[in-house]
């Protein structure tokens, strides 16, 4: 039980804070992420922006060192060694610049027609090398790029090509055509596609960015990916075919030379990026930076696995302390239910555990410690009661035994010689009762008086220690009485005079007295407020097999110990092989579970029933019926019953 | 089942005790305490009203006996009303109430009562 308790506060303790701490952590991780995000699209950004102005710085410079050069031919018009020591000066100025060249076209109509001439320099390592550009090797009339130049308006770069005959090299090139009435001016300035090569791969080491310069002619020239290096960039369109609608778009924005970004699956990193594009001042390039979040987002991973670890320990470490906690708080608990289970055990001299604190548990050991106290002496009081009750039941048990032996010694008589019989059942409801019988056979053997026999039933009113008492006194007054007596209604006037005087306690016996002569049949009997016996006869005549069962006239003075009273008896002469039946009102008061009473007439009825053999069998056959009724019911009466068998003296 | 007494203070001295229920030995002890605490020398007049009394058995008896030789010793009456048929016969038996006067309503008992008070005036004549 209380490793369980523990268990279950450690558990939902536990639970608890898990729960707690994941709530404040998703909200904590929303927010982070959210932060980290911002800065990062805010760091990109500054880092799109800051590759964007290195790259079109570098363009400009180029450009303008062109535009300046032809600005200078054209306002100025110097000769031709003062052009090309220019282009030679303008060349160690410009590391990035690969060459520049100078071709110049007199116009056939021009007055004081000049000299053609094409001079090319060009960076070979550190020297500086010259080329004749209008030699017959180098065919510049066939020149893809200056066939451009030819057809230009404004200065203009031209798509990467290689440089066969005089560079030697991968480059752009970036135009300036002049035109006035000398006739036609070109002024070039090169760059190597590896040298802008080589500045976006640093850029993209350093930032971490895919970097792609597009040329006007939407040519790409990549960093570290080689694998868009110089394509078209209408002609990658057709690779990716996954977001055609994004790449038109991306393509419409960089032929006209607009800026934006957007988000997309960058199958190379196979990671959500971001895509950046801004076109490069006036030079017609477009630069587009690609970068995505997975660094960023690996750095938030790190950053929550650590947490989430901590806070795992965390909960691990408070797990432990609300154990020991537990435990600990819960250790007298454990004490006090040990001494509960040896309680229940009986052992009442258990030593409780002393109250460790003044809190709930203190209380609980001081209320046990009080409860033992209370138990121990109820206990006490317990047997001291049980004792007192065994000594009255073994005093009731005597009192029962000495009553028994008031009652005459047997129950049954059968004396065949003066043809009679008798059966006597007594039983109280308690220990020691109130009912009483008693006979007694008076045969002097002379020829003057016949045999009698002489019965006596009584009923002392309620029952229990003070009707046996007042019994004991009733019957030996009978014995007594009994032998001075000439009849039954003699016996109790006598009796009544004894138990009228000093009755106190107002106690009283009905009683039935009588003597029957075992010659002639002739009963006299005499009642103090109890029933006539029943007078049964085997009726042999009667059609039906029931027996003739009568009742007694009833002829009777009050009960013995209320009043003076002058008693008469009753004289009948009953047939031989007859029966007396008498019984105390615990026949006829008998009660069921229904609180029905047996009645006289259901006593009557199981008579004029039952076959008559002996008085045994009537008493037992009574009983029974009797039981059956009450089924089971607690007798609220003693109960007694007495039957007499005349058979008649055969003369 | 148990017994349920009411006791009515009908004038001064004069008292009528209501049965209800049974009366055997578990309520007879019931009864004799409560007469010991409402009859004392000074009543003249107490009267059971057993309409409701089911059952009566010995131990009953003999408390309605004590009573009545109690009341008589200090010159006092004593009565029973409305009495049931198996009450009756119970009474017939035992006899233990002879001179004990039962009537069958009030009016019986305002004659007795009546009779008595003149006996009591003829007596002082």
């Amino acid at each position: 039980m209380k490793s369980s308790l523990t268990t279950r506060m450690v558990l939902w303790i536990t639970l608890s804070v898990i729960a707690i701490f994941t709530v404040i952590s998703s909200y904590d991780y929303w927010f982070t992420h959210k932060l980290l995000n911002l800065q990062l699209r805010q760091l990109a950004e500054l880092e799109v922006s800051a590759s964007e102005t290195e790259v079109s710085d570098m363009l400009d410079r180029l450009q303008h060192q062109a535009d300046l050069t032809a600005s200078l031919i054209k306002h100025v018009s110097p000769s031709q060694n003062k052009i090309e020591s220019m282009l030679a000066t303008a060349m160690r100025q410009n590391k990035e610049a690969y060459g520049m060249a100078v071709i110049v076209e007199p116009s056939n109509s021009s007055q004081n027609k000049a000299e053609a001439y094409a001079s090319y320099f060009f960076r070979r390592g550190e020297s500086l090398n010259f080329v004749n550009l209008a030699s017959e090797s180098y065919k510049l009339r066939q020149k893809q790029w200056y066939l451009q130049a030819l057809q230009l308006d404004s200065p203009r770069w031209t798509e990467p090509y290689f440089d066969d005959g005089a560079g030697e090299i991968l480059m752009t090139t970036y135009l300036v055509p002049i035109r006035n009435n000398k006739g036609f001016t070109l002024i070039t300035i090169d760059i190597a596609v590896s040298t802008l090569q080589k500045m976006l791969a640093q850029m993209e080491d350093k930032q971490g960015m895919s970097i792609y310069a597009i040329t006007p002619g939407r040519h790409i020239i990549s960093g570290n990916d080689e694998s868009l290096m110089l394509l078209q960039l209408d002609e990658v369109s057709l690779q990716v075919n996954k977001t055609p609608f994004l790449f038109n778009t991306l393509l419409d924005k960089i032929k006209n030379q607009q800026s934006g970004n957007f988000s997309t699956y960058c199958p190379k990193i196979k990671e959500a990026c971001e895509i950046s594009y801004a076109p490069l001042g006036d030079t017609h390039w477009t630069l587009l930076v690609g970068y995505s979040h997975v660094d960023l987002a690996a750095q938030l991973n790190t950053y929550n696995i650590r947490r989430f670890l901590q806070i795992a320990c965390g909960v691990f470490l408070l797990a432990f302390v609300i154990l020991a906690i537990t435990r600990r708080q819960f250790l007298p608990l454990k004490e006090l239910d040990k001494a509960t289970k040896e309680f229940a055990q009986g052992k009442l001299d258990y030593t409780l555990p002393a109250a460790p604190r003044n809190d709930e548990i203190g209380s609980l050991t001081q209320s046990f410690s009080q409860m033992q106290v209370s138990l121990k002496k109820h206990i006490k009081e317990l047997q001291h009661e049980t004792k007192q009750r065994e000594r009255i039941n073994s005093e009731l048990r005597t009192a029962s035994q000495i009553q028994l032996s008031l009652l005459p010694s047997d129950n049954k008589l059968n004396d065949t010689s003066l043809g009679v019989q008798l059966s006597a059942y007594l039983q109280p409801a308690r220990a020691v009762g109130g009912d009483l019988y008693y006979y007694h056979i008076q045969d002097d053997q002379s020829q003057e008086n016949s045999p009698l026999l002489r019965f006596v039933i009584g009923d002392v009113s309620d029952k229990g220690v003070a009707a046996a008492i007042f019994m004991a006194r009733v019957v030996t007054a009978i014995k007594a009485i009994e032998k001075q007596a000439a009849n039954p209604a003699d016996l109790l006037t006598q009796l009544n005079h004894q138990l009228v005087e000093d009755n106190e306690a107002c106690m009283f016996v009905t009683l039935l007295a009588g003597t029957l002569d075992l010659h002639s049949g002739e009963l006299k009997i005499a009642s103090a407020g109890h029933p006539m016996p029943l007078y049964l006869r085997n009726s042999n005549t009667s059609t039906s097999k029931n027996n003739t069962v009568t009742q007694i006239t009833q002829l009777n003075g009050p009960a013995l110990g209320l009043y003076e009273y002058e008693f008469e008896a009753l004289e009948i002469t009953i047939e031989p092989n007859s029966y007396l039946f008498a019984y105390t009102d615990g026949l006829d008061e008998a009660t069921n579970p229904q609180g029905e009473l047996y009645g006289e007439e259901n006593i009557i009825t199981c008579l004029q029933t039952q076959t008559l053999s002996d008085t045994n069998t009537l008493i037992s056959d009574t009983l029974r019926a009797a039981s059956q009724f009450t089924n089971g019911a607690e007798p609220a009466d003693d109960l007694t019953l007495l039957a007499i068998h005349w058979v008649g003296i055969k003369k | 089942m148990s017994l349920t007494i009411e006791v009515v203070n009908q004038a001064a001295d004069c008292k009528k005790i209501y049965l209800i229920g049974r009366l055997d030995t578990n309520t007879a002890q019931q009864l004799e305490d409560t007469i010991d605490k409402e009859v004392n020398e000074k009543t003249s007049m107490l009267t059971f009203d057993m309409a409701s009394l089911e059952y009566i058995s010995s131990a009953g008896l003999r408390v309605l006996f004590k009573t009545s030789k109690a009341l008589k010793k200090h010159g006092g009456h004593f009565g029973l009303m409305h009495l049931q048929p198996q009450i009756q016969k119970v009474l017939d038996i035992v006899k233990a109430l002879p001179a004990v006067p039962i009537f069958r309503n009030e009016q019986e008992m305002d004659d007795y009562l009546d009779a008595m008070q003149q006996k009591v005036l003829d007596g002082d004549d």
